[in-house]
């Protein structure tokens, strides 16, 4: 028996723990129902992990599809009855990026640094045994499930009808939905005249909002109400502070699509007139009611990112956050900012200049908290003590991603260069950068910086920062040529494109097939992890609350009540190179039972 | 749209490093993307620099200890707030001012109408005439190809397009141009621009165009890309045509000739042609289903709608279907079609015809030509019997060959 399979950790004060069957939350009970049936925060977390990693798998899918059918694009390809350019290569193409867009969305980057790492970390952050609400955290989760399957219906619909469909098609197909090519913001009036799966997209989105709604409920009453003992508002991790404004807009804007995708549902099946033209209804009314949720949902998706990093630069540079309460202040400005700034999507939809002006120069404003941060880390790595391990090489990569993704916005904020690059790839690639480089790298890096606490095991940290080097290279090849292909105006939902786009295609194809590389290195790497060496309670050195117990966390995630100090003050904790962790002397811990203050 | 025509659309010359060729005077776009993009570049490598730097000065010998230094400053928070807020200002009021110039068009501009359908366009012009499809010759293959309407335009006039959809979104975009406009069922929106014309012989093109006297005249055109941005199904990606800038006298030349059809023009030509460029997408020749109903065999067959029985396919339907097409919606079939307001009666007379050659039931009329048609599209030698029906004029020999009293108004904007 080596030394990584001794059924022994440490816990925070250095000392060896015996693992012993039932005494951390995975193997507290066993059997399916334990997990189907359980109210335990982690493990709802690690459900959600699973299955909300496997949607970020079939919306990779439909990407690599998408961006291999545009290797064979070019209009060259095509000539009278050549595949390139058929009614059939069109619909999969639209029906690709469509299912690719609203899997990504509504199931992957929306939930995933919340519901994966907010419900698995945010309660060991304020020291509590789980959510305030830990049945409906569970039914978020099947909230979550019933979407899917919804949407799930689609893939399987477009399926069958891609192999019995043609000219002797039963005529039962006709109830089958046949995939969904409305792409993600099901505009209308094509959303209302295409076939019947909008149904069911719409109806799966509604759901899954549900399930969005339930996570943000519960943060908002978790960090308002079981707080502990010495933790204030300005003594709170910022990741807190993060997703409770991502929750403020869960439960404010979620509601908005809710109501929009029913009175969609309700036009499409009784044809009432609320978006349809020709029974005296406006299409771009649509559009904002469909902006008022879904760009707040863009800082739905940025906001706990900005979170993870927050946490990441500080405990890797060993040094106090820079600008606590800017940052925390600017969390908030940038939910508020987030609902104001919706009309943005319409500037070339013909709505008068004056709102056009108005949202634009809103638009802008959501630029100075994002800076705040950004400078905020820089200057927290200032004089820093900084570590490059994987976590902090993704918070890093971050900064670099969210930095070219935010400036990107300015030309797309700015009203005159806005009109020439509104929907071209510059617009794919803005937000791309935004919500998967960044969000994404967050994920990721979140991930790896609390793998040890979630599993108990280290992953290998040769392998991780090889897989970084491969996905950081990867997403720029493939995104950062975009930039210039929307300049030159290439638009975007394009299946075929004109001849001289063919170069920026390739380039981008080569690097999205570089990007799935690296994340396969990533999950194999987290796979492999289940042989890595045992994790000590601490390994970074971070002074946040999760650090406080042992990992993987038992099932009542403490054996004793914590106490909040500072997260950000990492002084008491010492390097043991025997465990490759940090170790608190138990007289510096006032959340020890036995600890009898010096003075 | 015919596919290969794709390959036509893709010869358009296009330079520039970072922006496709400029072309436009009223260009309020790049000076200001690229002041952006300075200010981008700088603090992408400044922040990058600086994070890498501290990366390698600052990383750690040892894993023991934490650093100490200042947890806040609020002065330089406010100094790092305050510097993006001025240089966010200066973008707003270039962009908002640059905006105000793209969305006022001059008062003595010229009128275009546009409209969007799937999967195709159509311009209006003051004279009433419609851009008409272009027959050329791919060198490439050395086949004839037909390539869709395009927007005509004079150089050195401010040019206002009003835009419209007959079903779904649909976007106006010429890069070129750098102008871009939404087309919106039920609303009528507005862009402008004013295109210069551009001397280099690479861009330039010289066409032959008929005259009403029946001889030819050469004209030269600058020719740039037209596509549609917003999403609007199937065929999304092939709604591209071009837009063909003329200098004002070569452009009153094309003007004239717009609405002149050779009267010697075989009717079944006419047809075959709006098929390629407006009917393909959903109808094919050949059986194959489509999203709407095969043409093969389709003329005096019967079709079925639960709405009114049984439906013999003759010239009214087709009259009705393509002026009116939610009126009967065969079985099988969903309401996915638009009106095509803008073709004329003689059109789709062509249309008709040329439904005939591709179907068992009739006999097909081949020798038809242009000339014996009256402007209601029934035939002149028959208009006793066809005429009668339709209320037309029996014997009307006054139509002038290039039809539609409309093509006769001066042309007034370059003058």
């Amino acid at each position: 028996m080596t030394v990584a399979d001794r059924p022994i950790t440490t816990d925070i004060y250095g000392e060896e723990v015996e693992l012993k069957p039932g005494d951390n939350y995975i193997n507290h009970s066993k059997g399916i129902l334990s997990w189907a049936l359980t109210l335990d925060h982690k493990r709802i977390g690690l459900m959600y992990m699973v299955v909300v990693l496997f949607a970020f798998f079939l919306g990779g899918v439909f990407a690599i599809a998408l961006r291999t059918q545009l290797l064979f694009g070019a209009s060259s390809n095509i000539t009278d009855g050549s595949a390139v350019g058929s009614a059939l290569w069109n619909n999969l193409y639209n029906q690709a990026f469509t299912l690719h867009g609203a899997i990504m969305v509504f199931m992957f980057i929306i939930p995933a640094i919340p519901a994966i790492l907010g419900n698995t970390i945010l309660p060991l952050m304020v020291g509590a045994k789980d959510v305030a609400f830990p049945r409906l955290n569970l039914m978020s989760f099947y909230c979550w499930l019933g979407g899917a399957a919804l949407l799930g219906c689609l893939l399987v619909g477009a399926v069958i009808h891609l192999m019995m469909g043609g000219e002797n098609a039963p005529a039962f197909l006709a109830y089958i939905p046949n995939g969904l090519d409305t792409g993600w913001t099901f505009y209308t009036p094509y959303s209302i005249q295409t076939n019947n799966s909008v149904i069911f997209a719409t109806m799966g989105a509604f759901v899954l909002g549900f399930s969005s709604i339930l996570t943000g409920l519960n943060f908002i009453a978790t960090i308002h109400m079981l707080k502990p003992k010495g933790m204030g508002w300005f003594n709170m991790p910022l990741f807190l502070w993060a997703l409770y404004a991502t929750s403020i807009i869960q439960i404010l804007a979620t509601p908005v699509l809710a109501i929009t995708l029913l009175l969609l549902a309700a036009e499409n099946l009784m044809g009432i007139g609320i978006f349809d033209p020709k029974l005296g209804g406006d299409p771009v009314l649509f559009q904002h009611f469909f902006w008022f949720y879904s760009h707040p949902a863009v800082y739905i998706m940025i906001l706990p990112a900005l979170g993870v990093v927050s946490e990441i630069i500080s405990v890797f540079s060993r040094k106090h956050i820079f600008g606590y309460k800017f940052i925390a202040y600017s969390s908030l400005a940038i939910a508020l900012f987030g609902f104001i700034v919706w009309g943005h999507h319409m500037f070339t939809s013909g709505q008068s200049p004056m709102i056009n002006a108005l949202f634009s120069l809103l638009t802008m404003s959501v630029a100075i908290p994002s800076a705040i941060k950004v400078f905020n880390w820089l200057a927290t790595m200032w004089k820093g003590r900084i570590r490059l391990d994987t976590p902090m090489l993704y918070a890093m990569g971050f900064i670099w991603l969210f930095t070219i993704g935010g400036l990107t916005g300015l030309p797309l904020a700015a009203l005159s260069t806005d009109i020439y690059m509104h929907d071209t790839y510059f617009v794919v690639a803005h937000f791309h950068y935004v919500m998967v480089g960044s969000t994404l790298f967050a994920f990721l890096g979140g991930m790896y910086y609390w793998f040890p606490k979630m599993f108990g095991r280290m992953y290998d940290e040769k392998m991780g920062k090889w897989a970084w080097a491969v996905t950081f290279i990867g997403f720029n090849v493939t995104f950062f040529i975009q930039f210039i292909a929307g300049t030159q105006g290439m638009p975007r939902r394009y299946a075929t494109y004109l001849d001289q786009y063919t170069i920026y295609h390739h380039i981008s194809t080569l690097g999205s097939y570089i990007l799935t590389i690296g994340l396969f290195m990533i999950l194999f790497n987290w796979i492999m992890a289940k042989r890595g060496k045992r994790a000590p309670a601490n390994p970074w050195g971070g002074n946040q609350l999760e650090w406080h117990t042992n990992s993987p966390p038992p099932h009542e995630n403490f054996k004793y009540d914590p106490v909040g100090t500072d997260p950000y003050n990492y002084h008491d904790w010492k390097y043991d190179e025997k465990i490759d962790g940090y170790v608190l002397d138990p007289d510096h811990d006032p959340g020890n039972p036995s600890h009898k203050p010096a003075h | 749209m015919d596919t290969t025509s794709l390959n036509l659309l893709a010869e358009v010359r296009d330079g520039g490093l970072w922006f496709p060729t400029d072309a436009s005077a009223s260009n309020q776009v790049d000076s200001l993307t690229f002041f952006i993009l300075i200010i981008c570049a700088i603090f992408i490598l400044f922040n990058a620099g600086l994070m890498v730097f501290f990366a390698i000065r600052y990383r750690q010998k040892q894993r023991e200890g934490s650093a100490t230094g200042a947890t806040h400053n609020t002065a330089l928070e406010v100094t790092w707030s305050v510097i993006p807020a001025f240089i966010l200002a200066v973008i707003f009021i270039w962009g908002f001012r640059g905006y105000l110039v793209q969305a006022t068009p001059p008062d003595n501009s010229y009128d275009i109408m546009v409209t969007g359908y799937k999967w195709g366009w159509d311009f209006t012009y003051p004279n009433g005439a419609n851009s008409k499809a272009e027959t050329r010759i791919d060198p490439a293959t050395g086949k004839k190809v037909t390539m869709p309407p395009a927007l005509h335009v004079p150089s050195d006039t401010p040019i206002r397009l009003t835009l419209q959809s007959n079903d779904v979104l649909h976007s106006v975009f010429i890069k070129q141009l750098r102008v871009k406009k939404d087309c919106v069922p039920g609303r009528f929106n507005q862009m402008w621009f004013e295109a210069n014309w551009d001397d280099d012989p690479e861009n330039i093109e010289t066409v032959e165009l008929p005259t009403k006297e029946g001889n030819t005249v050469t004209a030269q055109r600058n020719t740039y890309d037209l596509f549609c941005t917003e999403y609007c199904g199937q065929n999304h990606s092939m709604m591209i045509t071009k837009v063909y800038v003329y200098q004002p006298d070569d452009y009153k030349k094309w003007y004239e000739s717009v609405n002149i059809t050779p009267v010697d023009k075989p009717v079944i030509e006419i047809g075959q042609t709006i098929w390629e460029t407006q009917c393909k997408a959903c109808h094919s020749l050949d059986g194959s289903a489509g999203t709407g109903p095969t043409w093969k065999d389709l003329y005096g067959d019967t079709a079925h709608a639960t709405s009114a029985g049984s439906i013999n396919v003759d010239d009214a339907y087709i009259i009705e279907s393509i002026r009116n097409p939610g009126a009967i919606i065969v079985d099988g079939y969903g309401n996915n079609m638009a009106a095509f307001p803008n073709l004329s009666d003689r059109e789709i007379r062509g249309v008709i015809e040329f439904m005939k050659t591709i179907s068992d039931k009739v006999e097909a009329n081949e020798d038809l030509v242009y000339g014996d048609l009256n402007p209601d599209g029934t035939l002149k030698s028959e208009s006793g019997e066809e005429g009668a029906e339709e209320g037309a004029e029996p014997g009307d020999e006054t139509e002038s060959p290039e039809g539609g009293a409309a093509a006769e108004d001066e042309y007034q904007a370059v003058q």
